[in-house]
């Protein structure tokens, strides 16, 4: 029971490979979370755990490479891949965030703060995060020279712009709360700078998680019930499968994309 | 004295009463009005504006494809001539100016002026516009301090440099900067740098105008807000200096474009 939707700035390439032309859907923002579904928050006694590994089988669909046209003396040389797809030798996928659906009630998002994005060597970091929806971004500069960190929400195909603010000096701090009407996936662009990319998945609930060079991810708390488990990549989309969770047990999915 | 006060809190609970009930019967009156406003607003829509915006607003009028710029999509709330922050929903002035003035294009106008419908009208496709775009609410204009009588056009110069403005816009302005073949907008299309030598604004030519674009940026567009990355003074000297760019003699002798 795996179904797929790509959402992404890469589905036209996907479509065109063959990668998941079968049981494309519509294209909407991602899985579907919308931001006006309620989540109430509380602390979790008796939860289970979701462990598992996001792999790609089959081929590594090829990326837009982009020339380093400019500022090579801070940028680099060559070519940059703005939105890379990196599996280990098993597949393992790396910055995949795998998400639990139709859930409504369980543990708050963790206090925190730093929700952060550096662009450094004309890259962002960290290129792929999650946070709840209401978050405060902060902005950094570390380069030498004129970044404009342009957000957007993506509503469907089309991409709604949150901000666009220009730091033309190294150590330029900004810090802007996301805005989200309607979707929930944010996307950042470098305008100066066509290869940088970054991407904040944010959901109102904390069962979320980025996957490691392995493809590994864990979630914690759960409390027991049945749900769905989605995985969502930049390049690839989405793939979701059903979980069912136990008190105090560990439940395992693993989710593929490409096969 | 307890009389008195008695009388007081009496005469306060009819006067809040009162109060009341003439806020009760404005807001009603404001609904009505808001209707009727709406009702004359989607009929000079439908006559003016939907051949390029649509009957949805979003931009796939039926003669949508024949322009060279797409019209915009109001359901997605991004305007680009606003006088509030990067992001931020436009003043009801803002999109009353850009419908009575039209956008300026450098092969003629992107969109028309509007200016001989009626007030009124323009009025009535403001609420609407905010409608598709599901604006409500109060939005905030930035303080734009006033322009000094000096032109600082040195400082504009230094400014220009340190903003980094040729990144996109070319040490000259003339829109061929090294980022400027690789701009794209919001909807990842193919979207040029203006070329300032040739002293044609989209959003109008006054001094604000070009202060606006510079501390709020053009939403949908690469442009994007410089809001506190330069002083108010220096914000004027970089308008000043950009408006200098296309009267300049020496600039435009020496352009080809």
């Amino acid at each position: 029971m795996m179904e797929r939707t790509t959402s992404t700035r890469r589905q036209f390439l996907l479509a065109g490979s063959g990668m998941g032309a079968a049981g494309l859907l519509a294209t909407t923002a991602g899985p579907s979370l919308a931001q006006g579904d309620a989540y109430r928050a509380a602390a979790v006694n008796g939860g289970g755990g979701i462990e598992g590994v996001v792999r790609l089988v089959g081929k590594t669909p090829q990326t837009d490479r982009v020339m380093i046209g400019k500022d090579n003396h801070v940028c680099g040389e060559g070519h940059a891949t703005p939105d890379p797809v990196v599996a280990a030798a098993d597949g393992g996928l790396l910055n995949a965030v795998v998400a639990l659906r139709g859930i409504n009630a369980g543990k708050p998002w963790p206090q925190r703060d730093g929700y952060s994005v550096v662009q450094e060597k004309c890259a962002f970091h960290p290129y792929v995060q999650v946070g709840p929806p209401d978050i405060e971004l902060v902005i950094i500069n570390r380069d030498p020279l004129l970044h404009n960190i342009h957000s957007y929400e993506l509503i469907g195909r089309a991409r709604r712009t949150l901000f666009n603010i220009a730091q033309p000096q190294a150590g330029q701090i900004d810090r802007h709360k996301l805005e989200l009407r309607r979707g929930h996936i944010v996307e950042i662009d470098c305008d100066a700078h066509n290869w940088m990319s970054a991407w904040i998945f944010t959901s109102l609930h904390p069962y979320v998680a980025l996957t490691d060079a392995t493809g590994r991810y864990a979630l914690a708390d759960v409390p027991p019930g049945t749900y769905a488990l989605s995985a969502w990549h930049p390049v690839l989309g989405s793939v979701a499968a059903p979980v069912t969770v136990a008190g105090k047990a560990t439940a395992r999915v693993d989710l593929a994309f490409g096969s | 004295m307890t009389r008195i006060v008695i009388a007081l809190a009496a005469l306060a609970t009819i006067l809040g009463q009162c109060a009341f009930a003439v806020t009760a019967s404005a807001q009603s009156a404001a609904g009505g009005d808001r209707a009727r406003l709406l009702a004359r607003g989607d009929s000079v829509y439908v006559e003016q504006c939907v051949a390029c915006h649509g009957p949805k607003g979003d931009g796939q009028g039926s003669g949508a494809y024949i322009l060279s710029q797409a019209p915009r999509n109001f359901t997605l709330g991004t305007f680009k001539f606003r006088s509030t922050r990067s992001g931020a929903a436009p003043t009801d002035d803002d999109l009353l100016r850009t419908i009575t003035q039209g956008i300026a294009g450098e092969t003629g106008a992107m969109m028309p002026s509007f200016a001989a419908l009626p007030e009124s009208d323009r009025l009535a496709l403001v609420a609407v516009v905010k409608r598709f775009a599901g604006i409500s609410g109060p939005v905030n204009p930035i303080r734009v301090p006033p322009e000094p009588a000096r032109r600082d056009l040195d400082l504009g110069a230094r400014v220009y440099e340190r903003l980094q403005c040729a990144t996109c816009h070319g040490p000259d302005g003339k829109g061929d900067g090294p980022s400027s073949i690789t701009l794209r907008d919001d909807q990842k299309r193919r979207i040029w740098t203006p070329d300032l030598t040739k002293g044609i604004y989209k959003r109008g030519g006054s001094a604000t105008d070009a202060y606006l674009s510079f501390a709020t940026g053009l939403d949908g567009t690469p442009m994007p807000s410089y809001a506190d990355k330069a002083s108010a003074d220096e914000l004027w000297a970089l308008t000043h200096f950009v408006q200098s760019l296309a009267k300049n003699p020496a600039t435009e002798a020496s352009g080809t474009k």
